[in-house]
């Protein structure tokens, strides 16, 4: 069987013209309806206006950046390597941000409207998709999981959050919780999800231990394997006890026992 | 058991706003239970309405997104009505809610 081209073009002229369309939503706003969606159906927003050059604009009013922030910590998002990727997105499709509430829009001539179409549909995909590198979402629950951990094996009324210690500059050496200690010693514990929280661990320790700060520490890992060696033989020098992963909770609560005023 | 609610107002338009509760499992990537979205977008053929996203076994067994269908609501227009649905079809206590006006029909 031959494929009927001439039924082919004919077929894809009438369809895309129909499907793909410029139409007002019920506000007013102009609107480019296309078949691109998110994963849970939801067509993209494309809008449609002038550009300051006298083109098209193409933009999504925020909207990729808010679906986003409904499963992640979107300046978390923008930062390592999901924010270098990003950058790559947009430099390879001409995605740009439109002013300061997080809009990605791309501007186009008229006649390249049609190319301008599925390159913005592409790119706001891509854009998406990094969502798919998970680390966001799983240091998302890190803190609440060691939270929840730490309630249930020491006293609240023995914890403070977000500790700062009497040393010089202390809100920029944050301690995670202090602990009430044995024998009038605190104890400073760090939730360490990654490798910047560990430089950031290491440096904040140091600055203790130079103002001969008194106190122990613990420090529980998401997950000790993951760090680079030379930046845990780094803490290690400066740090106390050290709990490999949230799944070590048992090693956690003994090391707790051992040092929490009762 | 722990679940999150978020609401989400986009400021560059007053017709994208989200509403959301997941259930988040140790050790696992969390779950849309529902998500309650302003008339900003379509979906299928629901073309610029509220709409209410739900989780189903269906969705999950396809290997779609738990929250894949949605269907067309007149319950809220707002991000603080949608809250409103939320917290009454969940049974979330509190939150201080205020359920949109009914729009009245001519």
């Amino acid at each position: 069987m031959t494929l009927d081209t001439d039924a082919l073009r004919t077929l894809l002229c009438k369809s895309l013209c129909q499907e793909v369309r410029v139409e007002p939503r019920p506000d007013g706003a102009l609107m480019l309806r296309t078949h691109f969606a998110f994963p849970d159906g939801d067509r993209l927003p494309i809008h449609v206006s002038m550009s300051a050059s006298g083109g098209l604009r193409l933009s999504d009013r925020g909207h990729t950046l808010m679906r986003i922030s409904y499963d992640h910590d979107v300046d978390s998002f923008m930062d390592g390597t999901r924010g270098m990727i990003l950058e790559r997105i947009m430099g390879e499709t001409g995605l740009r941000w439109g002013g300061e509430g997080g809009v990605l829009c791309v501007d186009t001539e008229f006649e390249r409207l049609p190319a301008a179409i599925f390159a913005f549909g592409q790119a706001l995909t891509r854009v998406y998709d990094l969502t798919l590198l998970s680390r966001s979402n799983v240091d998302s629950t890190f803190y609440d999981d060691l939270a929840d951990l730490l309630f249930r094996y020491v006293d609240e009324a023995q914890i403070e959050r977000d500790f700062q210690p009497a040393v010089p500059n202390a809100d920029a050496y944050p301690v995670d919780y202090r602990i009430e200690g044995k024998s009038g010693v605190p104890l400073f514990l760090f939730g360490v999800p990654n490798r910047d929280k560990v430089r950031l661990t290491t440096i904040v320790l140091s600055h203790f231990h130079r103002h001969e700060l008194h106190f122990e520490s613990i420090l529980v890992f998401q997950d000790q394997a993951a760090i680079p060696r030379l930046d845990l033989a780094r803490l290690s020098d400066v740090g106390g006890d050290m709990i490999s992963s949230l799944a070590s909770h048992d090693d956690l609560n003994r090391k707790l026992l051992q040092r929490v005023a009762a | 058991m722990r679940f999150r609610v978020y609401q989400r107002q986009n400021l560059e338009d007053q017709q994208d706003f989200s509403c959301g509760i997941s259930f988040l499992p140790r050790g696992a990537q969390p779950v849309t239970l529902a998500r309650y979205n302003g008339p900003s977008h379509e979906h299928g053929d629901i073309a610029y309405r509220p709409h209410i996203h739900r989780a189903s076994e269906q969705a999950i067994a396809a290997g779609r997104k738990a929250e894949s269908d949605a269907t067309e609501t007149d319950r809220f227009e707002t991000v603080d009505g949608a809250l409103a649905c939320l917290t009454e079809d969940f049974n979330a206590t509190g939150f201080k809610v205020e359920s949109d006006q009914p729009r009245l029909k001519f």
